[in-house]
């Protein structure tokens, strides 16, 4: 059993997913240099050709990569969280980076905590646009956290670090943005949350995240169509007749995943 | 605070508790004159009064005598060597020893000095929601602060932590001194943080306009915090500086950032609002099922109406499970219209907002932690925009309603107003739309060429006459003169027909009651400018008004549905004069009144306004005939079956037009 499983979801970045690959590997290389173990595992959800051929050459003896036909990043993280077999799960999205010490202080954090806790970066540097700026993460232990806010604004960013066994008893619920609901992160912030798990910074940690400006993406949508994450009561109490959940085992009807060259 | 009662000797007391130096509360014991009430601070005896101050209050509720009360004078006691000290007060009756249930009461005679600051400093809705105490006011939540809260160290806001500041300072004893108003005293010198979200030093350092201001925590509190100002400095750290720097290596797109990195942004961004959906929850819980949403309460139409289908839905599910939740302004200016026990709430009573997207957003989570099943929309426009936005979400998961009445028109008659506005963007989210007339559903059925699932959503729905209105009697030989005209003295209703009708008929009285409103002549009408008509202010119900001096009503509207007024008047029996606009030929015609051609020619009003007066027996025939139609349609009974019948009441399904809807969306994506 590893002690981290990294996952890198990428569908359609082209080359700049690139980049993201080549912060995992650093981070990967400086956790197995203090001992840590990992697997790394790159689900591509429809990609495009291009992000395709930069992924099968940057992963080629490296990670393994699943190409999956969902067209849905919910689905393709609960997938990815079927097939760890380690103890944490990290995530980062295809376009984004994560700084060299983010797996190693994660690890360090969750082993020592005795709470059931996810993970975010103490910072996240915002670039490629016209308003870049740093965004400092609030911990649910900080005197700041107010769970009021939740309902009005996502706390922190989609690239966590848990337990396997978290990501695989709440599952990432499927985003259905034509029927008005979105952030599939901030309603699994807000379902841990609910379930007792703190969600808590690693001091000292960094992400990269692109904000460059991509009209078809996931978060344009959701914002045209004034999507709203399921957290409010109302938006809340026929979650179940409306089952929007993808475990795990029913993604294993998916395309098979191959496994790179 | 604490009572005690002895049934042996009859003996009872309270204490209320200390508000502005005066330790208040009452004593008695049955047959006993002296009620001598010792007062003792950290053990030690300093003063005795005697309960004999008037509290009615007891006297009535307990059937004793009403010099019960006492009050000790807590300046005189002698604590200046250390007034920022707490101590401890307890009462005694030394005959009886009776102790208040050995009330001990924490007292500090520097929260009087600083009583501005802390008020400043204070919080209500925070303060509230930390502690769940949700059926306090602002007001009282400062109170139970001031007199309770300060002393169980709980914290006026989010930028005062009694835990830091104890942890900070441990040279600071909490148990006898409070941590608010150590922080207070030594505030000017910069030396002390009130929590680790607030730094004085830095404040007054980074921004110019604060120099020298000495209630920097209070500032931030009130204004700083909602300015954008920041409390504490964040700075990336060093080493996240360097990391930066080697990312750009495998990505130089990173480096695009390096103008931002001192552009810290961290969440929350409280604000008072932050808290109103929990504060609201809190106070109703879970028990809501359908919300009426509505501008203000004042003296219209369109805000009766609110009020009936307030009490219908309230009929329908009880009264604690309907809220009124008015949105645009605090104002219910007719609380009589309301019955006793009706639940309502004015945001802005409850909160402040920085601007209506902080409205908008806190009436959604309102809304959506309160989880009705029915959303009822009666020209607040708040709520009209809440449905433009989320209406496919809340459409989903609970039924959206509006009631409707007619076209708004601009200065150049051009259509305006909430139809225009949103009705044909949020048909496709609404169950259904009300209207108090059939012409404009007609009207709205051709203009907009509606598919057939929409226009099938269009429905009027005739509103009552008030319930116990007694018709005017008609006594033989008692001549009637004046006309009597209601209605707000805008554009809208047209006074400036009146005004001209008015100067045509210089030997008839007009009175006039209603509010101002946006007609040139409104100023004029209230100020008495005119001879022949008399402005006789607003009234709450019509039964302040003595009809039976009345000739007539007088109704000269350019645009309307179908006035309550109107029915009120025929319920009234009075005759009724109108213009002949929308829907109100539903209701007059020329068996039931006396209906103009056009709605501003002042002569047609004339000549009908005559006929009334001169064929006083038609009169009479029209003014029965309007009474039999108003028993008959404009009744309760009617109203609510008609709602009934309508799905108004009925439980939400899931909803084969917003899948419909969902399913266009598709097909456009």
């Amino acid at each position: 059993m590893n002690d981290i499983h990294c996952v890198v979801n990428a569908h359609r970045e082209g080359r700049i997913v690139h980049a993201t690959i080549a912060s995992v590997k650093r981070a990967v290389s400086y956790a197995e240099r203090v001992g840590l173990s990992c697997s790394v595992l790159v689900v591509l959800d429809r990609p495009s050709r291009e992000t395709e051929k930069v992924v099968e050459r940057e992963c080629e003896g490296f990670a393994d990569v699943a190409t999956v036909d969902f067209g849905d990043l919910s689905h393709s993280r609960n997938y990815a969280v079927s097939r760890s077999q380690a103890k944490y799960t990290a995530f980062v999205d295809g376009d984004d980076l994560w700084g060299e010490n983010w797996l190693v202080e994660c690890y360090t954090t969750a082993n020592r905590s005795k709470k059931r806790i996810v993970l975010h970066p103490e910072f996240n540097i915002f670039f490629d646009s016209e308003f870049c700026h740093v965004f400092n993460h609030v911990d649910m232990e900080d005197h700041d956290f107010e769970m009021e806010s939740l309902y009005r604004m996502n706390y922190w960013t989609a690239l966590s670090f848990a337990e396997t066994s978290v990501y695989a008893t709440h599952p990432f619920r499927k985003n259905v943005i034509l029927e008005g609901f979105g952030y599939e992160d901030w309603t699994w912030n807000f379902e841990t949350i609910q379930a007792g798990i703190v969600h808590k910074i690693a001091a000292g940690t960094v992400h990269f995240v692109r904000k460059g400006v991509a009209h078809d993406s996931l978060l344009a949508q959701t914002n045209k169509l004034n999507a709203l994450p399921r957290v409010l009561k109302i938006y809340r109490n026929d979650l179940d007749q409306h089952d929007t959940v993808t475990s795990p085992e029913k993604s294993a009807s998916a395309p098979f995943p191959r496994k790179a060259a | 605070m604490a009572t005690e009662e002895n049934s042996g000797t009859e003996t009872r007391g309270h204490i209320d508790g200390v508000f502005n130096h005066q330790l208040t509360g009452w004593f008695f014991q049955r047959g006993l004159a002296k009620t001598n009430l010792t007062l003792s601070v950290d053990g030690h005896a300093c003063m005795t009064v005697d309960s004999q101050l008037p509290r009615p209050d007891v006297a009535s509720r307990l059937g004793c005598e009403e010099q019960t009360g006492f009050c000790f004078d807590l300046s005189r006691l002698d604590l200046d060597e250390d007034p920022s000290r707490i101590v401890e007060l307890t009462i005694r009756h030394d005959v009886s020893g009776f102790s208040f249930n050995e009330a001990r009461l924490s007292y500090c005679r520097d929260i009087s000095i600083w009583f501005e600051q802390i008020r400043e400093i204070f919080r209500p809705e925070y303060y509230i929601c930390k502690n769940e105490l949700f059926h306090l006011s602002g007001d009282l939540a400062l109170q139970h602060f001031l007199t309770q809260g300060i002393f169980e160290l709980k914290d006026p806001c989010p930028w005062f932590s009694n835990a830091f500041y104890s942890q900070q300072y441990p040279d600071l004893d909490a148990r006898t001194r409070l941590p608010l108003i150590d922080y207070l005293e030594q505030e000017p010198t910069l030396s002390r943080r009130p929590s680790s979200l607030f730094d004085p030093r830095y404040y007054r350092d980074r921004y110019e306009d604060l120099s020298g201001m000495n209630n920097l925590l209070s500032h931030f509190s009130r204004y700083g915090n909602t300015e954008g100002r920041a409390g504490v400095e964040r700075a990336l750290p060093n080493h996240i500086r360097r990391e930066f720097n080697e990312v750009i290596r495998l990505d130089p797109k990173v480096a695009t950032a390096a103008n931002g990195l001192g552009e810290i942004v961290r969440y929350p961004q409280i604000s008072p609002a932050t808290y109103l959906a929990k504060l609201i929850h809190g106070r109703f819980g879970d028990r809501i099922k359908a919300i009426i949403c509505v501008p203000f309460i004042s003296r219209g139409g369109a805000d009766l109406i609110s009020t009936y289908l307030f009490r219908a839905y309230q009929q329908a599910f009880g009264k604690e499970h309907v809220l009124m939740i008015v949105t645009d302004r605090p104002s219910i200016d007719v609380p009589g219209w309301l019955d006793d026990g009706s639940q309502v709430i004015c945001v802005d009573d409850e909160s402040t907002f920085s601007d209506n997207e902080e409205k908008l957003v806190a009436l959604h989570g309102c809304i959506g932690q309160l989880s009705p099943e029915k959303i009822i929309n009666v020209n607040s426009h708040l709520t009209w925009q809440l449905f433009e936005r989320y209406g496919p979400q809340l459409s989903s998961v609970a039924d959206l309603f509006a009631y409707l009445f007619c076209f708004d028109y601009d200065v150049n008659r051009n259509k305006v107003g909430y139809i225009t506005d949103y009705l044909p963007q949020t048909i496709r989210y609404l169950k259904s739309v009300y209207f108090d007339n059939k012409a404009i559903v007609e009207t709205l059925s051709v203009l907009y060429g509606f598919p057939d699932e929409h226009a099938n959503k269009l429905h009027t729905v005739y509103v009552p006459a008030a319930e116990g209105l007694k018709p005017t009697v008609y006594e033989n030989g008692v001549t009637r003169e004046t006309i009597l005209w209601v209605g707000r003295l805008s554009l809208q209703k047209r006074p400036d027909v009146l005004v001209e009708i008015a100067r045509s008929m210089p030997g008839q009285m007009f009175d006039v009651y209603g509010p101002a409103g946006n007609a040139e002549c409104s100023g004029d009408i209230i100020a008495g400018n005119y001879p022949n008509i008399r402005y006789q202010g607003t009234y709450d119900s019509l039964e302040e008004v003595n009809l039976d001096q009345y000739l007539c009503f007088l109704n000269t509207s350019e645009w309307d549905g179908l006035p309550t007024i109107i029915i009120q008047m025929m319920a009234l029996g009075l005759p009724v004069v109108t213009s002949p606009v929308c829907g109100i030929p539903e209701l007059v015609d020329e068996r039931t009144g006396w209906l103009v051609e056009n709605f501003d020619a002042a002569p047609e009003y004339i000549a009908e306004l005559r006929k009334v007066e001169i064929n006083s027996q038609l009169s009479l025939e029209k003014v029965a005939e309007a009474l039999s139609v108003v028993k008959s349609r404009h009744i309760w009974t009617r109203f609510h079956t008609r709602l009934e019948s309508l799905g108004a009441f009925a439980a939400h399904t899931s909803s084969t037009r917003v899948n419909a809807f969902f399913e266009d969306r598709r097909k456009s994506a």
